[in-house]
């Protein structure tokens, strides 16, 4: 009797183990789209757009992208129109045509149109912002552990541009120089933002603050020069919101609601927008 | 006192056909008596003619032996020789002869009351809901919370019948020329031995004006198999119709469309902001120390306010009066115990109760010496209570309890400790006083806390690293709540509350002896929640009851202050003796949010403030539906609902709020950029087809519902299917006494599949890098994501399940056992808990396929619960 009580407890102990298996099921999958990746700058020397398509979510899995080559590209202002040319280099596919051939505008409104065989025609379009920023004000706290590593928290502060619905990214760096073995080499620190994206709703030609950013910079001899680098980027609605949806993306977490990446291309995935770009940078020894 | 109840006359009695008690007085009867007493004399008048007496023996001379010689003569004619020479009169007052002292008795309509409290009879215990009615005259109340009622009186006499599930009915007819106390104490069937129950009258759901309201008695609850043997009073709810369960196992319930933050869980008139143990599988409320629990599901009483979809409201034991007593029981993964008994017989008693699980300690001989890894919870819930006087009782209750997961290793030059804890505790301390017959009062002070604590340290050598991250909720409530009988056809109820919220989102310690860094950081919010309320309990006819009251509400913040009506109304319209229809209207206001997109209940939810950026939450519902009251004590009842919810809050697409804050960056997210306020639209239809004394016991739900959500930012705005609707849900829950000591209990239940959203496509998609060296690298290669179809567009398959038990009960002169066999998912339904998308090598290459969580297959368990 008490064996099959042990036997009986350790069985019910057992079971309480969750099974996880293959479902003898599937959910209905989408057809196959084009994927576009294409941000105008007026800067640039060329312009790029890249274009892959999505995959089955079943079967055979591969973790590169799948890259669509023979794709047609046009771009154009709606007055001229272009069929950009394919970069087939196997470590950056893209198509793309020279700022001479075609120049990107501040204030103006781009349309984008693609289509490949197998499937369906993609078009999406995007506005230039028609200026950028002029006065940043950049705030450093610096502090040291006893490794002699030093953590830098850098905030950023900027006078919106009166009149317009404006977006911004920041993005910074803190760089360091040193003598490598063929001459001077640098090292960059990414400086971490919780949230990279922000606008001018309710702030309309005032000042905007960004969060504090937190970099980790190792303590080493060799360096011979430090500089702050700060990119600003005054962008179109769709710049970002796509990039807000890439740093909320959580994948399959557990438990989360799962919400597509934020696309406007009609027919397809992925984004189509344009930025302005201010970059400031400062030597701090 | 004495004075008081020696006016009543108490006759326990059968049902009776008033229209043989018309002229009895008249009637005609011979009897012949020599030196009897006059109370014998009494009752061969009873039993010859019908006629029944009121009278006290402390009035009437009953010993009194008297010699009475009569023939043919009328019952009046007999009683005027009986009390010849005293002062002894008498009058017929509806079906009974009243006999009094005095000659001038002048009957007065709806001027007297009766009051006083209904306990159990063995224990003392205050019984709530007791059903308090006069037949045939559509006059009734129940007990509140602390077993009290005031019934005022259309007749100077009248039988009372007092009618409680699981308890002997009692008919007491009483006779009153002035306000009256009669506190009545009831047999609970289940301590009288060899009785057939044949309950024909209690709690008739035809006459109760109030909908949308599910009672279950706790010895139904504890009736029911369950997972592991843990009898949870929350899972029981889910199987009733208009109750949707959470996932597989979990003790997270959604009503008629709401969410789980929708649902006020309230125990002794204390907040339970996390009613979960173990992520959710368990409830909090150990069934041994719970006396009551009520869901209203609609048509609210305006005593209550707060939240959109349901209130659950509990009420914990108070402790034997009588005698001490202990009671427990033996899980598989728990152990319990709860003791009460009388501090002064009669006036003041306690009653302790603790659970815990011992799973780290089953864990523990297999873990090697320097590793400590385990899981516990425990509870504790303890009361006071002292009745200081006739007019003034005070009771002292609290419940405290925990989850722990812990993790340690411990090495010579190297330490590393990790976990999680999390609990609620409350206290309530409630003064009930008596004003007079017709005026009840109860003045409560509660305190109210969930925390959370997220902890890592490690110690190398003489330096270490530690984190922490905090949340919670604290309140300090204080309210006061009156029940005034106006009239016979009005009982008031009246009172106002106010509640001071504290919320922690986040409190973050992180210092590191490494980086030199100490970062603390605390983000803290305070609010001002009142209430005000007034409700009406109104006889309009003897057909139609009506319930109607206004709650008026407010919150402020620190800027910010906001004034809410809600007007509330329930009614009741008789069709003939069985039937009924009932319909109400609710107007709700919701001032806290849960901050939870994993709906599973997990520690990790965090209570905020609506603000002027996501303001409260509100809701409006209709139900409507008849019920009846049918042969051999079923009942049956059916409602149709219309909810419409406007500023529920949903989680912006990708927002994770386990990842709220980064306590490690020591950065604040901001949870007001992470919600979205959206409209609910919640409907359908719910049967109830039930029996709750008898032999067999149980019932049959059906519910047929919809509900979508709409978001601006959500789904492209376009409306969409809560995770939680389902289309049909359906239960059968039966409980069968094989004999005297051996119970038979068997569920079943089904409910469409819950939507999700599972993933139609992949791709690759690219982020642009505007610190790019150089054209051809101003693009990272970006992540592998998934791409989905319209929010929660497919569903899962249906769930379908069945649960077996088996108890067997045996007495002794003092001790009692009951062992329990239960089975659960008896035919093993492999239920998916989740989805997600795995791996699996085919031929040497890497095949994507749609794997199934499924968390428990058919899972028997053994129980011992004792009580002496």
């Amino acid at each position: 009797m008490k064996n099959s009580i042990i036997y009986t407890c350790l069985f019910c102990l057992l079971s309480f183990a969750a099974c996880v298996e293959e479902a003898d099921m599937k959910f209905p999958e989408a057809d196959p789209e084009l994927v576009i990746a294409g941000f105008l700058n007026p800067e640039d020397n060329q312009t790029e757009i890249i274009v892959t398509s999505t995959t089955n979510i079943y079967g055979s899995f591969s973790s590169e992208p799948k890259y669509v080559t023979d794709a047609a590209v046009y771009l154009t202002d709606a007055t001229d129109t272009v069929v950009l040319s394919f970069n087939g280099h196997p470590d950056s596919m893209f198509y793309y045509i020279k700022s001479n051939l075609f120049p990107i505008q501040a204030g103006k409104t781009y349309y984008l149109f693609a289509e490949a065989p197998g499937f369906p025609p993609v078009n999406a379009s995007c506005t230039v912002p028609s200026h950028t920023v002029s006065e940043l004000i950049y705030g450093l706290e610096k502090s040291r552990n006893g490794n002699n590593d030093s953590t830098y928290r850098i905030s950023l502060k900027w006078k919106d541009v009166a009149g317009h619905a404006n977006f911004y990214r920041t993005v910074v760096e803190v760089i360091d120089t040193f003598q490598g073995v063929s001459g001077l080499a640098e090292f960059q620190y990414d400086v971490f933002f919780n949230s990279e994206q922000y606008s001018d709703v309710g702030h309309d030609g005032q000042w905007l603050a960004s969060e504090k950013g937190e970099a980790l910079i190792f303590g080493q001899n060799k360096v011979k020069s430090r500089y702050l680098k700060i990119y600003l980027l005054t962008t179109d609605a769709n710049y970002s919101a796509y990039h807000e949806s890439l740093n909320r993306y959580s994948g399959n977490a557990l438990f989360t609601e799962p919400s597509n990446i934020f696309s406007n291309i009609k027919g397809g995935k992925g984004a189509f927008g344009a930025y302005n770009r201010f970059v400031y940078l400062q030597k701090l020894f | 006192m004495k004075q008081r109840v020696a006016l009543i006359l108490t006759l326990i009695c059968g049902l009776w056909n008033s229209s043989a008690y018309s002229q009895c007085l008249e009637k005609k009867v011979s009897l012949a008596v020599h030196n009897t007493s006059i109370k014998e004399v009494l009752k061969m008048l009873e039993d010859t003619s019908g006629c029944n007496f009121s009278y006290s023996d402390d009035i009437i001379p009953v010993d009194r032996l008297i010699s009475i010689r009569a023939r043919k003569k009328s019952v009046n004619h007999v009683l005027k020789e009986v009390f010849a020479g005293t002062d002894i009169s008498f009058a017929q007052m509806g079906n009974q002869v009243v006999l009094f002292k005095g000659s001038k008795f002048k009957p007065k309509q709806d001027q007297y009351s009766v009051s006083g409290f209904v306990t159990e009879k063995s224990s003392g215990e205050p019984l709530i809901g007791v059903n308090i009615f006069i037949p045939g005259t559509g006059s009734g109340i129940t007990t509140n919370g602390y077993g009290f009622y005031s019934l005022r009186l259309n007749s100077d006499s009248a039988t009372l019948v007092f009618s409680y599930v699981g308890y002997g009915t009692r008919e007491i007819s009483v006779f009153a020329d002035r306000d009256i106390t009669l506190d009545v104490n009831m047999t609970s069937l289940a301590t009288l031995e060899e009785v057939i129950i044949r309950d024909t009258s209690s709690q008739r759901i035809s006459d109760k004006a109030e909908m949308s309201v599910l009672e279950i008695p706790m010895s139904q609850i504890k009736s029911i198999p369950a997972l592991l043997g843990e009898k949870d009073v929350l899972k029981i709810l889910q199987l009733l119709p208009g109750v949707q369960k959470n996932n597989e196992g979990q003790s997270g319930f959604y009503v008629r469309g709401g969410g789980p933050d929708q649902n006020l869980i309230i125990m002794d008139d204390a907040t339970v902001y996390n009613a979960y143990h173990l992520f959710g599988f368990f409830s909090l409320f150990n069934s041994d120390a719970i006396k009551n629990a009520e869901l209203i599901k609609g048509g609210f009483p305006a005593r209550y306010g707060g939240r959109l979809s349901s209130v659950l409201d509990m009420s914990m034991k108070e402790g034997n009066r009588q005698e001490y007593h202990a009671e427990g029981g033996i899980g598989l993964i728990s152990a319990r115990l709860t003791v009460e008994g009388p501090i002064k017989k009669e006036k003041a008693s306690f009653l302790i109760s603790a659970r815990r699980t011992y799973i780290d300690a089953l864990l523990e001989p297999f873990l090697e010496d320097n590793l400590k890894l385990g899981y516990y919870f425990y509870d504790l819930n303890a009361k006071v209570n002292t009745e200081i006087n006739e007019k003034n009782k005070l009771y002292l209750s609290g419940y405290f309890g925990r989850d722990r997961f812990y993790l340690a290793e411990k090495y010579s030059d190297y330490s590393f400790g990790a976990g999680i804890e999390w609990g609620n505790a409350t206290g309530t301390l409630r003064w009930n006083h008596l004003f007079n017959k017709r005026l009840f009062s109860n003045v409560s002070v509660i305190f109210s806390e969930y925390n959370l604590k997220i902890y890592a340290d490690q110690t190398y050598l003489d330096k270490s690293l530690n984190l922490s991250f905090s949340s919670g909720i604290r309140d300090v409530q204080t309210k006061a709540d009156f029940d005034y009988t106006l009239s016979s056809k009005h009982k008031l109820r009246a009172g106002i509350s106010a509640i001071w919220h504290h919320f922690t989102p986040s409190a973050n310690v992180f210092e590191d002896d490494y980086s030199g860094v100490y970062t603390e950081n605390k983000q803290t919010y305070e609010a001002l929640e009142t209430g005000i309320y007034l409700e009406d309990d109104i006889i309009l006819s003897q057909q139609w009851k009506v319930n109607v009251g206004i709650r008026l509400s407010s919150f402020g913040e620190t800027d910010r202050l906001v004034f809410r009506p809600e007007p509330r109304l329930s009614t009741n319209y008789k069709l003939g003796k069985n039937a009924s229809l009932k319909a109400s209207y609710a107007v709700m206001n919701q001032y806290v949010h849960l901050l939870s997109n994993t709906g599973v209940g997990l520690p990790t939810d965090l209570w905020v403030p609506s603000t002027a950026g996501v303001p409260n939450q509100r809701s409006v519902q209709y139900a409507f539906g008849p019920a009846f009251d049918l042969p051999k004590s079923f009942a049956f009842s059916a409602e149709g609902y219309y909810k419409t919810s406007d500023n529920v809050i949903g989680y912006k697409e990708g927002a994770n709020f386990i990842q709220v804050d980064d306590p490690v960056r020591n950065q604040e997210v901001q949870w007001e950029n992470n919600v979205s306020s959206g409209k609910g639209l919640s409907y359908g239809l719910e049967l109830l087809l039930q029996r709750k004394t008898g032999k067999f016991t149980g019932w049959i739900g059906y519910t047929l519902s919809k509900t979508t959500l709409q978001f601006d930012d959500i789904n492209e705005g376009k409306p969409y299917y809560a995770r939680y609707d389902r289309r049909h849900d359906a239960s059968f829950v039966g409980m069968y006494n094989i004999t005297k000591n051996i119970k038979f209990s068997l569920t079943w239940v089904y409910g469409t599949g819950n939507a999700f959203t599972p993933p139609q496509s992949e791709y690759y998609t690219f982020a642009h890098d505007p610190a790019g060296q150089n054209q051809s690298f101003d693009f990272f290669q970006g992540i592998q994501v998934n791409g989905y179809g319209d929010r929660n567009s497919e569903r899962m398959p249906d769930y379908h399940r069945m649960d077996v038990g088996l108890s067997f009960f045996k007495k002794r002169k003092r001790f009692e056992r009951t062992f329990e066999i239960s089975i659960y998912n008896v035919y093993n339904r492999k239920n998916p808990f989740f989805y997600f998308m795995g791996y699996e090598y085919n031929n040497g290459q890497e095949q994507r396929v749609l794997k199934q969580i499924t968390l428990f297959p058919i899972m028997p368990s053994l129980g011992l619960n004792f009580r002496f």
